[in-house]
């Protein structure tokens, strides 16, 4: 690029205004217009019409409907979302426990030979590309219904996450202390135990609390499909209009169990981030006197200082909370292994794969799907980024403004999605319309809470920079926020489609179209072998746009 | 070849006989070239050289850490390059190895670490302190005694300096009750002072237990001060080879502007290779 800075030959008439197109420009600028053509051709497609949707909200008499909820029968449904809870407690535990032997054998410096390695990645991505509905319908099928299938969905559905996320931190944890137990002679798996795992175990378990808060969104929509908890009484009463109140108010009851196990979550995570990562001077002065007391030889285990104090009492609770739940859903290595068996057993009518039958319904599906999931990605994005300029500290016009935005997002973060689909679809009818409606609302408070965090993440520098010529508060955001905010918006935006390409298949479940709807239907059919097929044809789909969107991560950011 | 008269008689510690090692991948590197070295008991030998010419490798050759692409490598009387990994464990739970980045755990406690050294004589993991025996985490605390550190023994890893990390690291060498010390430039990420430190304990302690010791450096000074043997690598090749005890300050410095001139003019500096005295 030669840019004529000499500008007395042509003065200002040839000089260069426009920024040349490089490789970078041309490729994002494509990326933004593809996208915005992708979303209007689903919206079309789908019929996406927000005056019909809100015509449908208000002139249905829906809200007349479902006001006042009503908390008839409490008693029950109280101890509904109790037992909900616990299959989310046993899920994420006995995922943990699988998921340690799978990370260390799916990270290359921990695993025992590359091959194990790929096969175990492999693994972890199959669990996860199977949406976790669809888990529970195959164990519900291998093991009638109840609540035990609903726990295994759950778990294995969770093992390819931790997996991962443990795989990850292993691979970016320094060698060297594995290095010197090999040097002294420990085995491999000593150098595993005793090396390795003590280092990855704070992210480990603020993972783990992590995907408990997840598990317990999800396992309030298992019972949709017979497999426990509050979701099989909650789907019906969200469709017999005589019972509709009662539905909300158990909606009303899931929503406060969520919250309660986001705070305590964040709570318990703060702790362990305070006992773990950062030691205050004053705890260490508490442990210097306790090892300098006199009678320290005698003492040969370590003193209970306050950190080990809190470690200990999180993690018994952890330990006992798992087991007892575990027990209470019927969750033991016996039962375990004896579903694991009729899981293999019904597996064999799953193969092989019967590509042949319902074929238009299922290329509609798959578009539909596929539109579902643009199409909430799209308004779910486009409705954040100015949201997002509210709640972030460094953007909010005021406190105020901020601390209600704020609210609005996490009130929104905690109704698990297909609750709200339930909501739409018996507001606004059955078809794609809800079900993109109730996912862009999922993707609208996920993105803006990551595009607020990213916002207040972005150096300060350039902000202050602009403000110190003189800006008004939009020209500073447009100026010195915006440009580096789009790697951000891009990332995320990407992952958002992933992840609603996976929900939307699992929304006609519920009613509201797409791949989903077919797979119910030939469930019930017990045509195994056309399921097979179409979580195939998903996976396939689904992982295709994982390497879409690694591909245009590493060359556009 | 390098035989000479400060050499202890009797079968050698560490023999390697034209061992040669390449790295593979795109820009096939060779690490060590023909490197023969013969190390006896009680030697306190020394390896220096600037960084990439082979130290860190002709170690980890020693422990089996790495493999060689050919020749062989006798440590304690074991054939290194011929042995499988259960007896590779065996050896290495006799050879003691001081690593630069101490290789702690950070997030464990002093002593956990100190007891690490003991997993290769015990069967399967353990979880934290008390999955030692008393006796082992006895015996841990006297090793953390000897280097001083006996009152931080609870404390977390990773909040002690870089200079009593690496006291953590010798003391973690020493529950290996070790018949070989190797040390793979010990003191390169600490300051002067507790460089000091760290070379006299490491080498006071070695003495005292009459231990094999090979240890790369940077300082030629350290070296000559505790080296009782000095070995010099350039591109994977021994330039130099004679004990400190006869070497004078004169020797010291041409040693000093010997490896300066190897690395500016590229000279192969083979009349430097001292084969007997």
């Amino acid at each position: 690029m030669t840019l004529p800075l000499s500008g007395d030959e042509a003065a200002g008439a040839n000089v260069r205004l426009m920024v040349p197109w490089d490789r970078r420009r041309v490729g994002l600028t494509a990326f933004f217009a593809s996208t915005l053509l992708a979303s209007v051709v689903s919206l079309r497609f789908i019929k996406f019409s927000p005056i019909e949707l809100y015509r449908g909200l208000t002139t249905s008499g829906y809200f007349g409907r479902a006001l006042p909820p009503s908390f008839f029968e409490w008693r029950k449904s109280v101890n509904l979302v109790v037992r909900t809870f616990m299959m989310a407690v046993a899920g994420t535990g006995l995922a943990g426990l699988l998921s340690v032997p799978l990370g260390v054998l799916a990270a290359r410096t921990t695993a025992p030979s590359p091959w194990v390695a790929r096969v175990a990645r492999f693994v972890i991505v199959a669990t996860r590309a199977i949406p976790d509905l669809i888990w529970a319908v195959f164990f519900v099928a291998a093991l009638s219904i109840g609540e035990l299938p609903g726990v295994l969905a759950l778990g294995v559905h969770s093992i390819g996450m931790l997996g991962k996320l443990l795989a990850d931190s292993i691979e970016e944890l320094d060698d060297g202390p594995r290095e010197a137990a090999l040097a002294a002679g420990a085995t491999r798996f000593q150098a595993v135990t005793n090396a390795v795992l003590p280092q990855v175990l704070p992210s480990y378990v603020g993972n783990l609390l992590y995907r408990l808060d997840i598990n317990t969104r999800v396992s309030v929509v298992l019972g949709f499909v017979g497999a426990g908890g509050i979701g099989f009484e909650l789907r019906g009463n969200l469709r017999n209009p005589l019972r509709y109140p009662v539905g909300i108010g158990q909606a009303i009851m899931v929503f406060g169990l969520v919250l309660l196990v986001d705070r305590v979550a964040a709570l318990t995570h703060r702790a362990l981030d305070g006992a773990v990562l950062v030691r205050s001077n004053d705890r260490e002065m508490e442990l210097a006197a306790h090892v300098t007391a006199p009678a320290r030889r005698l003492r040969l285990r370590p003193p209970w200082t306050f950190d080990r104090k809190i470690l200990g009492s999180i993690s018994a609770v952890m330990v006992t909370g798992f087991v007892w739940c575990s027990f209470q859903v019927g969750l033991n290595p016996s039962s375990f292994v004896r579903a694991l068996a009729k899981a293999a057993s019904i597996l064999k009518l799953f193969w092989p794969p019967d590509f042949s039958k319902f074929r238009p319904e299922i290329t509609q599906g798959f578009k539909e799907t596929l539109a579902i999931g643009m199409a909430a990605t799209f308004i779910g994005v486009t409705a954040a980024i100015p949201f997002a300029l509210l709640v972030a500290r460094t953007t909010t016009p005021n406190r105020f403004v901020g601390a209600v935005a704020r609210f609005v997002q996490v009130v929104l973060r905690s109704i698990p999605e297909l609750v709200i689909v339930l909501l739409f679809v018996s507001a606004v009818g059955l078809g794609p319309v809800p079900g993109a409606a109730a996912l862009s609302i999922g993707t609208f408070s996920f993105m803006s809470k990551l595009l607020a965090d990213s916002l207040e993440s972005v150096p300060q520098g350039p902000l202050e920079g602009v403000r110190a010529s003189g800006a008004s508060r939009p020209q500073e955001v447009a100026a010195a926020v915006a440009p580096q905010m789009v790697p951000s918006l891009v990332s995320n935006g990407l992952y958002n489609f992933d992840v609603n390409v996976r929900s939307s298949s699992v929304l006609g479940i519920v009613g509201a179209g797409g791949i989903g709807r077919i797979l119910d239907e030939t469930l019930s059919l017990l045509m195994y072998r056309t399921v097979a097929a179409v979580i195939i044809i998903l996976f396939v789909i689904v992982m295709m746009i994982e390497q879409l969107s690694i591909l245009i991560r590493r060359h556009l950011l | 070849m390098h035989d000479g008269p400060w050499v202890a008689t009797g079968t050698p510690s560490v023999a390697l006989r034209s061992v040669t090692k390449q790295f593979g991948g795109p820009m096939p590197v060779t690490a060590l070239d023909e490197v023969s070295l013969d190390v006896h008991p009680g030697e306190l030998c020394v390896l220096i050289g600037l960084s990439g010419s082979g130290k860190s490798t002709l170690l980890r050759h020693i422990n089996g850490l790495h493999r060689p692409t050919n020749g062989q490598i006798l440590a304690l009387g074991t054939d290194v390059s011929a042995s499988n990994n259960k007896q590779l464990r065996t050896l290495r739970r006799r050879i003691g190895f001081v690593f630069q980045q101490f290789n702690l755990v950070p997030r464990s406690t002093v002593l956990e670490n100190v007891l690490t050294g003991s997993l290769g004589r015990l069967r399967g993991p353990r979880f934290g302190v008390i999955g030692y025996s008393k006796e082992l985490r006895r015996e841990a605390v006297e090793h953390l005694d000897r280097v001083g550190l006996g009152d931080r023994m609870f404390q977390r890893t990773g909040t002690l300096s870089g200079g009593q990390q690496q006291r953590v690291g010798i003391a973690r060498m020493l529950m290996q009750r070790p018949e070989l010390v190797l040390a793979d430039e010990p003191v390169a990420s600490l300051d002067p002072e507790a460089s000091r430190t760290v070379m006299d304990l490491l080498f006071r302690i070695c003495t005292e237990d009459h231990l094999t010791v090979i240890c790369s450096l940077h300082q030629v000074d350290l070296a000559l001060k505790h080296g009782s043997r000095i070995v010099a690598l350039r591109d994977g090749r021994v330039v130099l080879d004679r004990p400190t005890a006869d070497m004078t300050d004169a020797d010291a410095m041409a040693v000093y502007r010997g490896l300066g001139a190897v690395d500016i003019t590229r000279n192969s500096n083979v009349g430097l290779l001292v084969p007997s005295l």
